[in-house]
């Protein structure tokens, strides 16, 4: 279980409350636990009830006005909307690193790193694949607003994993 | 004046044509659901000219097959962490104090 919520909100710290959390409500409703499932599964379905509910008391109140700072494309002139040259992918060699274990830490250390706006947005998404209407709730935000967040933290993933692992 | 320059000099002057943040971000939402035809279209042809969007769509189909690897194994072993006991007492302790209140 404490495997299961770092690798969702990277963070030992946050890891412990959640876990604490878990148990108490567990507890509380443990009337509730038919033995349809076994006790791991249960615990596990109200721990992720818990990170949902992380991220939406989290990110709920702050600002979107990162968006725009974190663009990797130039925002005016005759060339807006095109890569930034210092931002433009370069090639990547790769291999067979995708069994590398220190890639996982890397890009966990990169998910790590994103707002917690858009890391909410696309743990959801992409870990605990909600569908997007219950994520626009959960979060309050717009459906395009959640895709342009998707979209904002691909592309961060994508440089914070070029500088960190492709250009070493 | 570089190949990619020159290649969105042609673009602005076409309708179809569409920018590489533009393209970026089809490319996300299409990860997640149907565009469309003459949207697959339009980002085909700017990937058609644009050497760094091509890099990007293959590196984020990348990108995307490792998270589905840590999305499947949470306990894949490089972050296989463990509640020292310090910590589980910690967590007793607080529980059993909730549970009296
Ligand atoms: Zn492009």
């Amino acid at each position: 279980m404490y495997n299961y919520a770092i690798s969702r909100t990277h963070s030992t710290e946050i890891s412990e409350d959640l876990i604490q959390d878990t148990f108490l409500s567990a507890l509380r409703a443990k009337d509730s636990f038919k033995g349809k499932s076994t006790e791991k599964t249960w615990l596990i379905a109200i721990l992720k009830r818990k990170i949902i509910d992380y991220y939406r008391k989290n990110s709920r109140n702050i600002e979107d006005n990162l968006i725009d700072k974190a663009k990797p494309f130039k925002d005016s002139g005759f060339f807006s909307g095109h890569w930034l040259d210092k931002n433009a992918p370069h090639e990547w060699n790769i291999s067979d690193d995708i069994e590398n274990q220190e890639l996982i830490k890397i890009i966990q250390y990169c998910l790590s790193l994103l707002p917690l706006k858009w890391a909410s947005c696309f743990n959801l998404k992409n870990l605990e694949e909600i569908p997007n209407q219950e994520i626009c709730k959960e979060l309050g935000i717009s459906e395009s607003n959640l895709w342009v967040m998707l979209h904002r933290a691909r592309l961060q993933l994508r440089e914070c994993l070029e500088i960190n692992w492709f250009k070493k | 004046m570089t190949q990619h320059d020159h290649n969105h000099l042609i673009k602005d002057k076409m309708p179809l044509m569409i920018s590489c943040d533009q393209t970026t971000y089809l490319l996300s939402k299409n990860q997640h659901e149907e565009i469309g035809f003459i949207t697959k279209l339009k980002i085909k042809m700017h990937l058609a000219m644009c050497v760094y969007c091509r890099r990007y769509e293959k590196q984020i189909k990348f990108l995307d097959k490792i998270i589905i690897k840590i999305k499947s194994a949470p306990n894949l072993n490089s972050f296989q962490h463990k509640l020292t006991s310090e910590q589980k007492e910690k967590i007793a302790e607080s529980i059993k104090n909730q549970e009296n209140s």
